[in-house]
């Protein structure tokens, strides 16, 4: 719509935000430029009815094994999303997911350090900010762990080592280019025991309030986070010209 | 009487007066959600007394009473809304209200009656307040928010005149005094309009949306599901079919562009998942019927989304069984 209308915006076209929030599709285009995602599977509800759920379910878990992350396709802040570490509780997280959306990701769950990387272009090609650790006090980063006061601690930048955290933002700016995004966007990711960087998904609109990720990251990173909007919307600006 | 700021500072000048933390409430289950708050604010501990179609059971008042006996702790008051229950939409009978009192007369328990719906009946009129039937042991608070005006924030204590001066000051450290000019304008109101007339429309406006909302569950409801059927104020409680959980569901029934109240906001032991509140005051009954069909639409593709998925025997299911077990269902005898 604002292209339509030729109004300027900050941010990645409509194409392009649309493969980055349906996740199934964003994680073929990473896995297609071979950026490291867990692997997953991604599945209509029909189909369950269609197949048989228990012979769905039981494939899925010997194809990917336990535990698995199940997730809606699309949407965000942990909704109907549940780590599953039985088999037996996958059918209610299938349920509990299908309630947010009529197609499910059901991806293998990366044991590690939950990290977001904030990926922002002022003008010289993407550039990854310093990593946000994410310290959620009962080890899932849930709805209520994202939006509850004190149930989550945060580290910026994260405690990576020197290497880690250079193939981290790697990977970041990486997702950031395959996925065809612009301006900015915040990439999250497992660090596994390794060191090796998983991501799980990319926002084009990241959250901006006081407690959000990228405004951590750009403190952590010795910026004005004032100017560096100031910046983006002057390069969005000029882009209309 | 003590004019207060509504019902609910009423309910939470009773609560500041009464309870120390660890005492016990007793209530109906369910019973009002703003209630649970106040007596939770007060740490207090709500121990819930079923009701069925004919309102709050006393055997299981009795029970109840016994049992907090036993435990060692102490129940303060029995805190009702004995007519056009909310959330469950019944009504204590005649009967039972003279074993209510007695029952708790003897246990020396104080009974905050609390009556917000008494003058929205549709069928007659509403058995005599718990009130009228003992002055002493009887607290009685109602509000002009569904009868005028929710946003005057104008509501009365009928107090037992040994603690009247109680509320008086605990009310004045609170607020020092409710709005005169909400007061004034209500008394204009009563004293200048033709109030009992509006009364008579309301009740006809809530009649039709009931008649409405009852014609429609019957019709487009899936099997297994069950409502009380309310002879006057604003609430219809419905019991899902087994296995529904009416928070689960939540996410499904947003996007198809339909709400209710979880039954869970009604218990102050989280149980209630297999139930929710139906309110029928607002919409016209053409939006009601319309609510209704994408109501039963969403629960009809959570069954089905069950079905496929089979028994869940997580400890998902087992705490539905639970939450079934323990809540009863009004009006389904």
């Amino acid at each position: 719509m604002l292209d339509l209308y030729d109004v300027p915006y900050v941010g990645c076209d409509a194409r392009s935000a649309r493969l980055a929030w349906d996740k199934p599709s964003a994680k073929a285009v990473l896995q297609e430029a071979g950026i490291p995602t867990p692997d997953w599977v991604a599945l209509p509800h029909d189909r369950f009815s269609e197949l048989g759920a228990v012979a769905v379910l039981d494939r899925i878990a010997d194809r990917l094994g336990l535990p698995l992350m199940v997730k809606p396709a699309q949407g965000g802040s942990g909704l109907g999303a549940a780590v599953v570490r039985d088999a037996t509780a996958l059918p209610a997280a299938m349920v509990g997911c299908f309630a947010y959306d009529s197609t499910a990701l059901v991806e293998r769950y990366v044991a590690g350090m939950d990290v977001a990387v904030s990926v922002v272009d002022q003008g010289d090609g993407p550039q990854a900010l310093p990593a946000v650790e994410i310290v959620p006090r009962n080890g899932v980063y849930d709805y209520a762990a994202r939006y509850t006061a004190g149930l989550t601690t945060w580290h910026a930048p994260a405690r990576l080592g020197t290497d880690t955290a250079t193939v981290v933002a790697e990977t970041a700016i990486a997702a950031h280019t395959a996925l065809g995004l612009r301006d900015l966007s915040r990439v999250d990711l497992i660090v596994d025991a390794e060191g090796r960087p998983h991501v799980l998904e990319v926002s084009v609109s990241p959250g901006m309030t006081e407690t959000s990720l990228l405004p951590l990251a750009v403190q952590a990173a010795g910026l004005d986070f004032g100017k560096l909007l100031a910046t983006l919307v002057g390069r969005a600006a000029r882009r209309s010209i | 009487m003590v004019v207060t700021v509504g019902g609910q500072q009423a309910l939470d000048l009773v609560a500041r007066i009464f309870l120390d933390p660890g005492d016990v409430v007793l209530a109906e289950g369910p019973t009002y959600v703003g209630a649970l708050g106040v007596f939770q604010a007060a740490q207090a501990q709500v121990v819930h007394v079923p009701m069925d179609g004919d309102g709050l059971v006393p055997e299981a008042l009795e029970q109840a009473i016994a049992e907090v006996a036993r435990s060692g702790r102490r129940a303060k008051f029995l805190y009702t809304i004995p007519t056009f229950q909310n959330p469950a939409g019944v009504t204590l009978t005649e009967e039972r209200r003279e074993r209510v009192l007695d029952i708790c007369e003897r246990a020396g328990l104080l009974v905050v009656e609390d009556d917000p719906y008494g003058q929205l009946s549709f069928d007659g009129e509403a058995p005599a307040p718990l009130r009228s039937r003992r002055r002493d042991g009887v607290f009685y608070l109602s509000t002009f928010s569904k009868t005028f005006a929710p946003g005057m924030r104008v509501g009365w204590i009928l107090a037992p005149h040994a603690v009247r001066e109680k509320l008086v000051i605990a009310s004045e450290a609170q607020i020092l005094c409710p709005s005169a000019y909400a007061q004034a304008a209500i008394a204009t109101y009563l004293s200048t309009m033709p109030w009992r007339e509006q009364l008579k429309t309301y009740r006809e406006i809530y009649r039709e949306r009931r008649d409405a909302l009852l014609a429609a569950l019957a019709d487009l409801m899936p099997a297994g599901t069950s409502w009380t059927e309310p002879k006057g104020g604003l609430f219809v409680w419905a019991t899902l079919p087994q296995g529904l959980d009416a928070k689960a569901m939540m996410p499904r029934s947003i996007a198809a562009r339909v709400a209710y109240v979880p039954g869970t906001g009604f218990y102050a032991d989280g149980t209630g998942a297999g139930h929710m509140r139906l309110n029928f005051s607002f919409p016209p009954p053409e939006r009601i019927r319309e609510g209704v069909r994408r109501l039963a639409g969403v629960m009809e593709q959570e069954l089905a989304m069950r079905q496929v998925f089979g028994a869940m025997g997580g400890h998902a299911a087992r705490r539905r069984g639970q939450a079934a077990a323990d809540a009863p269902d009004p009006g389904l005898a």
